[in-house]
């Protein structure tokens, strides 16, 4: 799957775009505005969607000279899955958090980064997965290995794409900014906190 | 034009979005860290506080940005409440939380009485929501 465009799985045509533009306000919204925030297509392409979905009745246009405005029409009996289809990124994510909080020897934090977290990947893209452990746990302990695995078996099942896992200590991860300041970095503005504490309390010792 | 007229918004593009979103995550590291190692110090709750405000309307800016190509402008951040609850899903909860920031950031800013740890705990949670919805809005 591709995570910066999770639609593009199942309406891979500038309509998904169009429609996940939609679902994500209830603010109507120029043409030119939802081709901007669209970022593919030409204004063409969106106007000519924009009118096929307003056929459909699943988009709604309404006039405030001199622009039409366009909305997500909620009531359609097809707007259901449409909002389905834009928290496709939000249900992989809640699945891995789910899936942590079941934990028997739970972690201190673990976080979604790079290219998954900002949504700028491709369907070739790994889902990294920044994985901190107890200081008390050792990286051998068989439970922490079992649950490791299977979240990495768990997030290709989910999504097709591969799990790419960077595994630290509790200790290690405090060391983190000194010895691997650019993944630090990364970590801090991108992660996305699936379980645990905070990555600006791991990465300073305050998790400890 | 704004399709609403319910006070001054600015178009702002995705860039723009990305760079409001460094403001905020940078702003609620120094808060994080003031907070961390200033514990004994009362001031340090207002300065802390302070910086959580700032991170939190940097990150309703880059929320706004990102999902309705157009931010609230103008002294009244209360506009931008109002922008984030059009944002969905989440956006009312967002909106909540830059409430909060915004009834503390006078006292956080300029009042001659600190903010409390309470409410301070309160602010950087507000604004560590609002940087994950943020960011969740820019992966879209």
């Amino acid at each position: 799957m591709d995570l910066s465009r999770p639609v593009a799985s199942v309406v891979p045509s500038l309509d998904g775009d169009v429609l996940m533009v939609l679902a994500g306000t209830t603010r109507p919204l120029t043409g030119r505005e939802v081709s901007r925030l669209v970022r593919r297509g030409s204004w063409s392409g969106v106007r000519r969607v924009l009118h096929r979905l307003v056929d459909q009745g699943l988009v709604t246009v309404q006039e405030a000279t001199p622009s039409l405005l366009y909305s997500l029409n909620r009531d359609h009996v097809a707007a259901p899955p449409v909002m389905a289809l834009a928290r496709l990124r939000t249900e992989f994510f809640d699945r891995i958090r789910d899936q942590i909080a079941r934990w028997r020897v739970a972690p201190y934090s673990a976080a979604i980064f790079g290219s998954a977290a900002r949504g700028d990947g491709s369907t070739e893209s790994d889902v990294d997965v920044f994985l901190v452990r107890p200081d008390a746990v050792d990286e051998d302990d068989t439970e922490w290995r079992r649950q490791v695995t299977e979240l990495s078996a768990a997030i290709t099942r989910w999504s097709g794409n591969s799990a790419s896992l960077i595994e630290v200590s509790a200790t290690e991860a405090a060391g983190l900014s000194e010895r691997q300041a650019t993944i630090a970095e990364e970590l801090r503005r991108d992660a996305v906190i699936v379980a645990g504490h905070s990555l600006v309390d791991v990465l300073a010792g305050g998790a400890r | 034009m704004s399709p609403r007229g319910t006070g001054r918004t600015s178009p702002c593009n995705r860039h723009e979005a990305q760079v409001r979103f460094g403001h905020a995550v940078k702003y609620r590291e120094v808060a994080e860290l003031v907070a961390l190692e200033g514990e004994e110090d009362a001031a340090s709750a207002s300065v802390a506080g302070g910086f959580a405000v700032l991170s939190g309307i940097a990150a309703a800016d880059a929320a706004c940005c990102a999902a309705l190509g157009r931010r609230a402008r103008g002294q009244d951040h209360r506009q931008a409440v109002a922008l984030l609850t059009d944002v969905q899903p989440g956006g009312s909860d967002a909106a909540r939380h830059l409430e909060r920031l915004l009834n503390v950031k006078d006292a956080a800013h300029y009042g001659v009485i600190n903010l409390t740890s309470a409410e301070l705990r309160r602010a950087l949670r507000s604004a560590e929501r609002l940087g994950d919805f943020a960011k969740e809005l820019l992966a879209r």
